[in-house]
């Protein structure tokens, strides 16, 4: 299927968190209306609020990848609230 | 006659007077002289304190260091005494050891090539000054770290078959740069 990237970041960290990094980056799919996505790890245990609020806001998604099976896998990150395993 | 007897009293009168003055001005010149020697000193003397105490805080960090890495060394020549002293048997191995460990105590069990960061480290902004060993034992944590997650990411480009290698991050957002190129379209196989 064709996806966009939209503005992707990729992190492989237990508690994903909204930093000054993934804020800009939230920032400039809001501005060029682009979908703003994080690409998370097998041993990611939580994403913040924050951090989901940017990317809900911009219609983007969370995406499990298990290098292991190479498998993507979109996460229910609900419509408001932090996210945990 | 009488102004020439009234000048002849009033002109030395005068001169006394003036003497007097000048004399009291003098005083008073020694005084505030004396007072400026006394404020120098004092300027002088709280300057050397206070370059004094700059000194000792640019040197009390790697001193912490520096003074862990001479407990390792006491503990690395106790270790090899205790060696020797139980060493009857011969052995030669633990022995050689406890020597090169002796002569590397500086730096503990960091190896030659990663020694030079280590002075970086005890000379750059950091105020809690590890042992070599601690210092080393966090490094090589941070370098899986980022060895890991580096992995993680040129898998996952790979899987979403996006380009890798130089140039394959040509944007910038704020002074970062995003994982995987923006807005392209891309075809994920396993998606």
């Amino acid at each position: 299927m064709e996806k966009k990237y939209g503005v992707t970041d990729v992190k492989d960290v237990i508690n994903l968190s909204n930093d000054d990094q993934l804020r800009a980056f939230s920032k400039h799919a809001l501005e060029n209306k682009l979908p703003f996505n994080s690409i998370i790890g097998p041993r990611t245990q939580s994403i913040s609020e924050p951090l989901l609020d940017g990317i809900r806001q911009t219609g983007g998604k969370v995406i499990r990848f298990d290098p292991t099976t190479g498998q993507f896998k979109n996460i229910d990150i609900g419509l408001s609230g932090p996210w945990k395993k | 006659m009488v102004p020439y007897v009234g000048d002849l009293l009033a002109k030395p009168a005068k001169a006394v007077r003036a003497t007097k003055a000048i004399a009291g001005l003098e005083k008073k010149v020694a005084a505030l002289t004396k007072t400026v020697t006394d404020l120098k000193k004092a300027k002088k003397e709280a300057e050397a304190i206070a370059a004094g105490v700059k000194e000792r805080k640019v040197v009390k960090g790697p001193n912490v260091a520096r003074d862990s890495a001479a407990k390792q060394e006491k503990a690395a020549a106790k270790k090899e005494k205790d060696c020797e002293d139980c060493g009857s048997t011969g052995d030669n191995k633990t022995k050689s050891i406890a020597s090169a460990n002796r002569a590397g105590s500086r730096y503990g069990s960091i190896p030659a090539e990663h020694q030079s960061r280590y002075d970086k480290y005890l000379s750059g902004p950091s105020v809690k000054k590890l042992t070599p060993d601690a210092w080393y034992e966090s490094a090589k944590r941070m370098w899986k770290n980022n060895a890991d997650g580096n992995a993680f990411e040129i898998s996952a480009r790979t899987a979403l078959k996006a380009p890798l290698g130089p140039g394959s991050k040509p944007i910038s957002i704020e002074g970062y740069i995003p994982d995987l190129p923006i807005g392209k379209k891309i075809r994920c196989y396993r998606c």
